[in-house]
């Protein structure tokens, strides 16, 4: 190996591991440090031991990729991302297997300057695919996964950065667009050439991506729609597509408030964090790392874990150059020569070591890289690697250094932390007091040995009140446990194109059309039907993102204006409320109201009795059409979407297992649901929403007979049947007499999810690439839009709805029985429910249950009755026992034979079973018929008796002939 | 109309558009319709945004006075016509499954409501071609004409009128030879066949 002009003196050297085959080679430790993993031009990823003396062992190798390697990174909860060259990037568990000898363990220490330990323990590694997370058409260039482990971010050579979720794996989050199709007017827009960079910030909320062009961006990721807070034009040196020998990383510092990019002068620019300004008033050399560094283009570089250092790697033809640099000072601390052309370089994270990578395929690990007589480059290793009488030693040292100023740990992490607000501030700082800075960090490392890693991230920025300089407030860092519940509209999209649907049911849709550099939306509301209401659109200056659509009006929110323009506190806006009647006997029928500041609006839900606002407060608001103040009620402040139909509101809300689920990053959902009256009165139902395993709520509607259906992302459709505690307890061949409902109602009553139908397994049994997006649930039919082309969501203009028969997931769906079964169950439950809403609303039964009525003249149109339907119902079991005694199953014809409505049809199943020569099942029909005479005669008195007699009449005529028995059973 | 007697054997333009009128096609109302009590049936009520049945002129009529939206049918698909166009133009390919009225039905289509069909200018230059190619080959399948029966299966009633006069002609000729053979067997020679064959392609 060549040695080359080193800054200080050296004692050790890097140690050459051949890896991979010649080519791009990336490398990068595990979090916790022990394994160091590479990847290489042969689509292999390796898993080296970091430790010394165990480096040499055989390292672990996982093929997955077909193509090249190209960027690997680690999340600390234990995942690896990878991306290639095969355009695909994966997600893998890095399990670690630790065994320990005894006795020796105790005493060992992989950190610190002495990691030549005889260490016994023995870690194998163990990668196992997660999935795939993105698949894109080019070659992903660099991947970054947030610090909290929530999601990652991609940069293939495409012009758009995917963001992916870790949580819920292939699920792709967001797109940042690539090219002047921007999100916001007031947004900046995307890249104009493939983006070779992306890089999480340590709190996850900037990311910050460069492209080809040396366009550096930075986008604040807790914006709803992220934006792009800030652009650096051809501030990097611009590379060839393709080459990712060319192709140079940003990295930001550990504690998030610098960024270094490479620059087009063979330097590093550092970008303040707020200010966003290269310039650094602290330092001489201004904001960059330039004096007696590269003499080639900085490929890659990698801070050391406390951010003290900074380690480089340039390639060229005057030399390829691994260059460590001591921030503080802006200069070069450590530099060497490198035999061949040099791709990445890591630092490992508990230990004062480096690892770089080069074109031969070839990983070289340096030890003890920074000199003795430096301050160290890593925070103190986790109790259980740290060696004790060590950092004793170090500890005195640096109290000594820190010139009386030791303090306790907690004072010693204010003045950290005052370190960072003044790295953030300009002109404040003196340069004198730099070293005792770094002496009082120091100290602050060292105490804080036993606790994680990230509590240095975990800073707090206190405003000393010397507000001389603007200084941008650093958000507390979110820890993963904290889960917010992300509300929803049912029947929104999201903004695709510049469109967006607000609201999407079978009365029509409302669009917002967001214009670009304009101050005003324009909102377009479209109905289904053009004799109810005339297509409206119009100005919109609030931004409304919320909307919600009755047959009478639409219901409008928006959420507060943006924190962008703080300046001007003027313009601010609250939560708006507002509502438009289309059309309204009275003169004025609109009404806004405005919230107060503090309170944002969540979701909103309208029908043609009143409106619903639920708020970030947890107040549920409700109002009349007319826009009166009708009740307020406190709710858990977990509500995730609510719907309206006529006088009854249905709520979801996420319960607290699932949030506790949520923190714990499993794919776990619980939800519950509250459904009440719409004006506050009454509440009619509460319990446990029912998700499939593993997914969440995605839809949420009623039914057009008003019952609350769910739509899961499994796909899976269930609508809650509600039963009257009388309907329960019936016996077949009773007849409902409407006469005979009490006022008194117990509505309370038992209610149950049924899957009525699973969207996914349709689209699946449509063999064609598309996704269906539920829009309403008739009695008997799905209404969906068909999104097409791998879309989910529909696209404008705005498609013609697909409908679907409903089915039940119910077994041997295709032979002739089981649809029949699950026809009749069908019928039932909707009958059920058409009873139950007629008895509950005290109108007139709707009726028209025509499961099979795929055209459109018999739903909603036909006023059929009890009887109608029963027979309908009837008709489809009689059907089914004339199968069974086909079959000679008689136990199963005679229990379908419960199932009549009618006792006429008992009579028909008679005489089924006769014409099928099946004289048993005949013969207990016909003592069946006669409980229920007798049954019916005892509950209806003689009103009933005559129908029931002639009934039995026209079946003795029948069924004397063929059976005398059953003669005598009368008699 | 003015026709030759040579064409009146068959149906003319206007009787088979008439025909084609009565296909049941889907649309999706703008509006809300009352039931339509007509003679031929009643229709609706029309419910918006839900799809209904009826007869093409009825959609026709209901689309004129913009009071629908009309779905084209499924095998009116730019992708299903590429297909469809493709194993046309195998050899020895059979006619494939096309509605018996395809041509009239897309061309009245066309002309009252362009503006449902997605791709309409990709459609019309596909329903053209596959056309042209099911043309060729019914021509081509004449050659096989025999006393007995020509089997040409999934043609468009359009087709079947394109060709009926001459097959008329040729096919009573044929048969009446043939007759002609079974009474003298042993005058009958077997180059009539060819003969008579040579003679009816030549015909067009």
């Amino acid at each position: 190996m060549l040695s080359g002009t080193a800054a200080a003196t050296h004692s050790t050297e890097p140690e050459e591991k051949f890896a991979h085959s010649e080519g791009y080679t990336t490398v990068k430790f595990s979090y916790d440090g022990t394994f160091f993993m590479t990847g290489g031009n042969d689509s292999l990823i390796r898993a080296f031991k970091s430790n010394k003396s165990e480096r040499d062992q055989e390292a672990q190798t996982f093929e997955y990729h077909s193509d090249g390697v190209l960027c690997l990174d680690t999340a600390k909860n234990r995942i690896l991302v990878s991306g290639g060259e095969d355009s695909t990037t994966y997600a893998f568990n890095l399990a670690t297997t630790t065994t320990t000898n005894h006795g020796a363990a105790a005493g060992n220490s992989i950190g610190g300057d002495n990691s030549d330990s005889n260490s016994n323990i023995s870690t194998i590694a163990t990668l196992t695919p997660k999935g795939t997370l993105f698949r894109s058409t080019l070659s992903i260039c660099d991947v970054s996964a947030s610090p909290n482990g929530m999601q990652v971010a991609i940069a293939s050579h495409e012009d758009t950065i995917s963001i992916v979720s870790l949580i819920d794996i292939g699920m792709v989050m967001l797109k940042l667009p690539g090219d002047s199709k921007n999100n916001k007017p007031q947004g900046d827009g995307g890249h104009k050439s493939p983006i070779n960079s992306v890089h999480f910030s340590s709190d996850s909320r900037y990311l910050a991506s460069s492209s080809c062009d040396g366009t550096i961006k930075i986008w604040d990721m807790q914006m709803d729609s992220p934006c792009c807070v800030k652009t650096f034009e051809k501030l990097a040196p611009a590379c060839q597509v393709g080459d990712e020998f060319q192709q140079f990383k940003i990295r930001w510092s550990p504690d998030g408030s610098v960024l270094a990019v490479p620059g087009r002068a063979h330097d590093i620019h550092l970008i303040k964090r707020g200010s966003w300004t290269i310039s650094d008033s602290t330092s001489d050399s201004g904001g960059s790392l330039r004096d007696g560094g590269h003499s080639g283009t900085v490929t890659h570089l990698a801070w050391s874990p406390t951010g003290r250092y900074l380690s480089s790697v340039s390639s060229g033809d005057s030399g390829n150059r691994v260059i460590i640099w001591e921030y503080s000072k802006r200069s070069v601390l450590v530099d060497r020569q490198h035999s061949s052309q040099l791709c990445q370089v890591e630092w490992h994270p508990h230990s004062n070591t480096i690892a770089f990578s080069d074109a031969m395929g070839s990983v070289s690990v340096w030890d003890d890289v920074i000199p003795k007589g430096h301050l160290p480059p890593h925070v103190a290793a986790p109790v259980k690697y740290g060696s004790k009488a060590k950092s004793e030693d170090t500890k005195s040292s640096l109290v000594k250094n820190a010139s009386g100023k030791s303090k306790s740990s907690n004072a010693a992490d204010d003045l950290f932390n005052d370190e960072a607000v003044d790295d953030a501030n300009s002109g404040r700082d003196t340069r004198d007091s730099e070293d005792t800075r770094m002496a009082i960090g120091d100290n602050d490392d060292v105490e804080s040995q036993g606790e994680d890693v990230e509590s240095l991230n975990n800073f707090v920025v206190d405003d000393d009140g010397e507000g001389a300089a603007y200084i941008e407030p650093i958000p507390q860092w979110t820890p993963p446990t904290h889960v917010k519940v992300k509300p929803f509209q049912p029947g929104a999209t999201p903004l695709v194109h510049g469109r967006q649907y607000l609201a999407l049911n079978l009365i029509g849709s409302v669009v917002t059309i967001r214009q670009e550099n304009a101050s005003h939306n324009i909102v377009e509301v479209d109905f289904y039907d053009k004799s109810a209401h005339r297509d409206t659109h119009f100005r919109d200056t609030d931004s409304f993102c919320m909307a919600s659509l009755s047959n009478q009006g639409c219901l409008f929110a928006s959420k507060p204006s943006s924190k962008t323009s703080k300046e001007s506190s003027d313009d601010a806006k609250p939560s708006l409320l507002s509502y438009r009647a289309f059309s309204s006997w009275s003169t004025v029928s609109n009404w806004v109201v405005g919230l107060p500041f503090s309170e944002e609006i969540e979701c909103i839900a309208l029908s043609s009795r009143g409106a619903a606002a639920v708020t970030s407060l947890g107040y549920l608001r409700l109002f009349t059409i007319g826009g009166v103040q009708l009740h307020i009620e406190s709710l858990p402040n977990r509500v995730l979407t609510c719907t309206a139909y006529d006088n009854l509101l249905f709520i979801i809300l996420e319960s607290t297992g699932s949030l506790a689920h949520q923190a714990m990053e499993t794919k776990e959902r619980e939800y519950e649901y509250i459904l009440m009256s719409i004006d506050g009165s009454e509440k009619y139902s509460q319990g446990v929403c029912v998700v499939s395993k593993e997914s969440t709520i995605t839809w949420a509607h009623f039914t057009e007979e008003g019952h609350p259906v769910v739509c899961d992302s499994a796909g899976i459709v269930r609508v809650l049947h509600r039963r009257s505690p009388r309907m329960t307890s019936k016996q077949a061949g009773q007849i409902i007499n409407s006469h005979d409902i009490n006022g008194e109602n117990n509505f309370n009553c038992s209610a149950s999810w049924i899957p009525i139908i699973d969207i996914r397994e349709l689209a699946r049994s449509r063999a064609k690439n598309e996704s269906l997006w539920p829009v309403a649930i008739t009695g008997t039919q799905l209404m969906t839009i068909l999104c097409k082309d791998g879309t989910k969501y529909p696209t404008y203009p705005k498609p013609i709805l697909a409908e679907f028969s409903l089915q039940i997931p119910l077994l041997r769906l295709k032979s002739q029985v089981g649809k029949l079964e699950e026809h009749v169950l069908r019928s039932r439950i909707l009958y059920e429910q058409l009873v139950f809403e007629s008895e509950r609303t005290g109108k007139e039964y709707q009726g028209g249950i025509n499961v099979f009525g795929s055209d459109s003249s018999t739903i909603g149109s036909s006023t059929g009755s009890i009887d109608k339907d029963q027979l309908e119902q009837d008709k489809s079991v009689l059907r089914l026992i004339q199968l069974a005694c086909k079959d000679d199953k008689m136990q199963r014809a005679m229990d379908l034979v419960h199932l009549l409505y009618n006792p006429n049809s008992i009579s028909a199943a008679i005489k089924i079973a006769m014409f099928n020569k099946q004289s048993t099942l005949a013969e207990r029909l016909v003592q069946y018929q006669e409980l229920v005479y007798q049954r019916n005669q005892e509950l209806y008195g003689n009103d009933e008796d005559a129908d029931v007699m002639d009934g039995d009449e026209d079946n003795d005529g029948f069924g004397s002939n063929l059976d005398p028995k059953r003669k005598r059973t009368r008699l | 109309m003015a026709l030759s007697a040579h064409q009146k054997i068959a149906f003319t333009p206007a009787e088979l558009q008439f025909l084609a009128e009565n296909e049941p096609i889907t649309i999706v109302p703008t509006r809300h319709i009352e039931k339509l009590e007509l003679i031929s049936g009643s229709y609706g009520p029309f419910n918006p945004p839900r799809k209904a049945q009826v007869p093409l002129w009825l959609a026709a009529m209901l689309k004129s006075s913009s009071y629908c939206r009309i779905v084209p049918p499924s095998w009116m698909d730019s992708e299903n016509l590429e297909k469809i166009c493709n194993s046309e133009e195998q050899p020895e390919s059979r006619f494939s499954n096309l509605p018996p009225y395809y041509i009239i039905v897309a061309s009245i289509l066309f002309e009252c409501a362009e503006d449902d069909i997605p791709e309409a200018q990709s459609i019309r230059r596909l329903l053209q071609d596959v056309g042209e190619i099911r043309q060729g080959k019914v021509r081509e399948g004449l050659k096989y004409l025999n006393p007995a029966q020509l089997q040409m299966d999934n043609l468009s009633m359009a087709e079947i009128n394109q060709i009926r006069p001459l097959f008329k002609g040729a096919f009573n000729m044929l048969s009446s030879l043939a007759d002609l053979k079974r009474q003298a067997p042993f005058e009958a020679d077997e180059s009539q066949y060819s003969q008579m064959n040579t003679n009816s392609s030549l015909m067009h």
